[in-house]
């Protein structure tokens, strides 16, 4: 069902995409080093490389997804779907921000060479610049839903990931 | 053998410009594919996991593409600047190729109620597809016939198996 949004939830929304611009611009400058240090002979075979790779590229999933999300919100189509379904794809941006650090100081522990441990320390800074995108997204994210709604919405996508007990 | 710099600039511009004409497509598409995971009918779907990881791989291309387009532009000097762009342009070509015939296997469990997502991911991926196309083409337009000798030694990077 199409709900529509207030003139507050609109600019609050604008807010949080205006937020998703500045991740792009961050996730295109990590893949890139990611794809540098894949080709990189000093660091391409490194156990956790493909890992890291797949990681990476669901961060850069989690935010396109949000904007996705945005652009359906403001051509109509505002459900409690799209709600669940935005919602979830931040859940994605961070939760594998997360994975992509863990593996990257995995990756990291088997390179020697110079060249691709000076791409690592890119790479680290640019996880550090998403961290704080990701935070701002958080606290847009908060002030779009109202908090108690953002925090039910959460645990909805939690729930729908884990086993439920038995009856 | 190397291109005038005007010439070289030209090139990168029209590549970047290609993809970031599917940007909007591209996102659409990932908002689609995570509300997969929450209808009854598709979350569970044979085709789905392959589906999304090619989506994911055609996200991240694109990204790379024009973070690999925008670190040239602001003056740093990639080594293998140019490796990286055909490995990622070419792998484009490859997860493009593999999105309809894993999507196609989605569709078939869609209901009703729901189909107006498969038709617009099916209509946005033949978007995507065009622009990855226009991509390639203008990558190739850029390396002349660098293109398949750089192709040659990145194929041993894309044939590391992936998940």
């Amino acid at each position: 069902m199409a709900q529509k949004m207030s003139e507050e939830e609109q600019l609050r929304l604008m807010e949080w995409w205006n937020a998703t611009e500045k991740g792009t611009f961050v996730v295109k400058q990590l893949v890139s080093l990611i794809t540098e240090l894949r080709l990189n002979p000093e660091s391409s075979r490194a156990d956790g490389m493909i890992l890291l790779y797949r990681a990476a590229s669901e961060v850069s999933y989690g935010y396109a997804g949000m904007r996705g999300c945005i652009r359906r919100t403001f051509s109509n189509e505002y459900s409690e779907f799209l709600r669940n379904n935005i919602v979830r794809c931040r859940s994605f941006a961070r939760k594998f921000s997360v994975d992509t650090k863990v593996l990257l100081e995995r990756v990291a522990k088997q390179i020697r060479g110079a060249s691709a441990l000076l791409i690592v320390e890119r790479i680290r800074e640019t996880l550090r610049e998403n961290d704080t995108i990701l935070s701002e997204i958080e606290n847009k994210a908060n002030e779009f839903f109202g908090h108690e709604t953002f925090q039910t919405l959460q645990n909805n996508v939690m729930d729908s990931i884990t086993l439920p007990p038995s009856k | 053998m190397q291109r005038n710099f005007v010439q070289w600039n030209g090139y990168l511009d029209a590549i970047d410009a290609s993809i970031e004409k599917g940007m909007a497509a591209k996102e659409v598409v990932c908002s689609i594919t995570t509300g997969f995971r929450m209808i009854p009918s598709l979350r569970n779907a044979p085709g789905l996991n392959p589906y999304h990881a090619s989506v994911a791989d055609v996200g991240y291309g694109f990204d790379a593409v024009r973070g690999t387009i925008g670190r040239l532009r602001n003056g740093e000097v990639i080594s293998l600047g140019k490796e990286m762009l055909v490995l990622d342009l070419d792998t484009l070509r490859i997860s493009e190729k593999q999105l309809s015939p894993n999507f196609d296997l989605v569709a078939k469990e869609a209901k009703a109620d729901t189909y107006y997502l498969i038709e617009q991911s099916r209509y946005l991926n033949h978007q995507i597809a065009e622009k990855i196309n226009e991509a390639i083409m203008y990558g190739k337009a850029l390396l002349g016939a660098e293109w398949d000798e750089i192709l040659k030694r990145v194929q041993n990077v894309q044939s590391i198996p992936r998940l």
